[in-house]
């Protein structure tokens, strides 16, 4: 137990230490935090990705894998604060998100969130996209949302909206000071 | 740790959490009735969002109505105004970007306090119109745009003299408190 | 709702005292105490002629209130704060005679006075 925590804080002062280096850079760096804050009774279920609003086809296309202990990705309901501050720290999120699916140009692959192949496709994307579905308590699927920034999303063909109101729930996209926010709202 | 490095990205950019804001608009003009918008930006880079008094969009603080008499406009943030003011406003036009615009209800979780559109906007302006008092006739020289000066997002400016009276603009902060005055003599 | 309803009752009651001075109802204005008094008297007289923004101050890339126009908050300001039962010392040692800490808190003592008057002429009504 000890040894693993000791490992984390190492690879975690690595992690600092590449950040701060690229931190002369930061201001170009196409990664920004992500924060989603579900303040609805739903559970949100689907497909969170985040892609590079220059490349053909959006490439590298990075698609979260489920956290655990869901099948899906999923953020439950009345969760606020759930934060991927760049998706090679996804695993530290409330929500971990323990892999990605990669697709390139030259093909598709899973790593883990901490791989070193991960530094690059972290620095390369933007958050693009959460398509969900929203369940009720009894499991039940009530809406269809495709929230994200389109001027993103586009390049790896997925139409998105920044706003949309469904039939129990309202979800919104934006970003302050480059920092990006999903927030789903019961509704009326 | 996990705190450490969120730190590093979101010290940068994360900047009102958790200030204790006011708008406090005190008319002390006998003449002139008050009728402005009030809003509030974010003034981190980029004025977005941005959120301005919707129902009623112009807010109409009466002659002589000021701290002297408790009739001034207290506005603490976007919900409890509505509960606490003796002014209500129950809604607001909240803008995320430059292309989106939407209506929000007072108490509607996307403008509540602590949350991060609350967070990320202080008070900022006013367009104002003065109207002689209990009429609906403005005094067309006494109006503008009044509020915290050199700000790119608004144009507006922090004092207005006129003929028939002035309006100013200012701040007075310690620590996190940040109460913004907005007083027409 | 009851008490949006009797908030917004009591903003027209507001207006309508406004307007006519002299009958016997019971205000803020009638109930506040002196300190608070010549608290808003210091807001007021930032209007004054004499105590308007001169052009150095409108010169300045800011919207806070000058050192000079805030010093003539300052008198009023430790006088409300005193009235709490505050000490003398206390109070320096609090803020350490820093101008905005000193209104801030008298800003913050007058609010609650306000709304305390505010709600004891709900419940008299």
């Amino acid at each position: 137990m000890w040894i693993t925590l000791i490992y984390k804080f190492i690879n975690m002062k690595k992690l600092i230490i590449t950040a701060l280096l690229f931190c002369g850079v930061c201001s170009f760096a196409q990664s920004t935090p992500l924060m989603i804050n579900n303040y609805s009774k739903l559970r949100l279920e689907g497909r969170l990705m985040a892609c590079s609003r220059i490349n053909t086809n959006g490439y590298p296309v990075a698609f979260a894998a489920p956290n655990p202990p869901y099948g899906v990705y999923t953020v439950p309901p009345l969760t606020t604060d759930v934060e991927y501050v760049t998706l090679n720290t996804s695993g530290l999120s409330s929500q971990p998100i323990l892999q990605w699916y990669i697709t390139t140009a030259g093909g598709s692959n899973t790593y883990n969130y901490n791989d070193p192949a991960m530094a690059g496709v972290s620095s390369s994307v933007e958050w693009a996209m959460y398509h969900f579905v929203t369940k009720d308590d009894q499991g039940n699927g009530v809406d269809t949302f495709m929230m994200g920034n389109p001027m993103v999303s586009n390049m790896a063909g997925f139409s998105t909206n920044f706003n949309q109101v469904g039939t129990t729930a309202e979800a919104e996209w934006f970003s302050i000071s480059g920092m990006v926010y999903l927030q789903v709202y019961d509704y009326p | 740790m996990k705190k450490l490095l969120t730190v590093i990205f979101i010290a940068a950019v994360s900047l009102i959490h958790a200030q204790n804001l006011k708008l406090i608009v005190n008319n002390y003009s006998t003449t002139f009735d008050f009728h402005g918008t009030l809003s509030a930006h974010n003034f981190g880079g980029g004025c977005y969002p941005y959120v301005t008094t919707n129902s009623p969009a112009m807010v109409v603080v009466p002659a002589n109505a000021n701290m002297n008499n408790g009739n001034e406009l207290v506005y603490a943030n976007f919900k409890d105004q509505y509960v606490n003011s003796l002014y209500p406003n129950a809604s607001w036009m909240v803008q995320l970007s430059a292309a989106t615009s939407i209506v929000r209800a007072w108490n509607h979780a996307s403008i509540a306090p602590g949350g991060v559109i609350s967070a990320n906007t202080k008070w900022s302006s006013s367009q104002f119109q003065m109207y002689y008092a209990g009429t609906s006739t403005p005094e067309p020289s006494f109006s503008g745009l009044i509020g915290e000066p050199q700000d790119p997002c608004t144009g507006a400016i922090s004092n207005i003299s006129t003929p028939y009276g002035d309006v100013e603009w200012f701040n007075i902060t310690t620590g996190n408190v940040d109460y913004s005055y907005l007083q027409i003599y | 709702m009851k008490k949006t309803i009797l908030l917004a009752a009591f903003a027209i009651l507001g207006l309508v005292s406004c307007t006519n001075e002299g009958t016997a109802v019971n205000t803020v204005s009638s109930m506040k105490t002196p300190q608070m008094e010549n608290f808003d008297k210091a807001f007021k007289s930032l209007g004054e002629p004499q105590n308007r923004p001169t052009e150095e101050e409108r010169k300045r890339n800011t919207s806070e209130l000058s050192d000079r126009r805030k010093a003539l908050l300052v008198p009023a300001s430790k006088e409300l704060i005193l009235s709490t039962g505050v000490t003398e010392s206390e109070l320096m040692r609090k803020t350490g005679g820093d101008m905005s800490q000193i209104i801030v808190w008298a800003t913050q003592i007058y609010m609650k006075k306000s709304e305390d008057i505010r709600n004891n002429i709900k419940a008299e009504n």
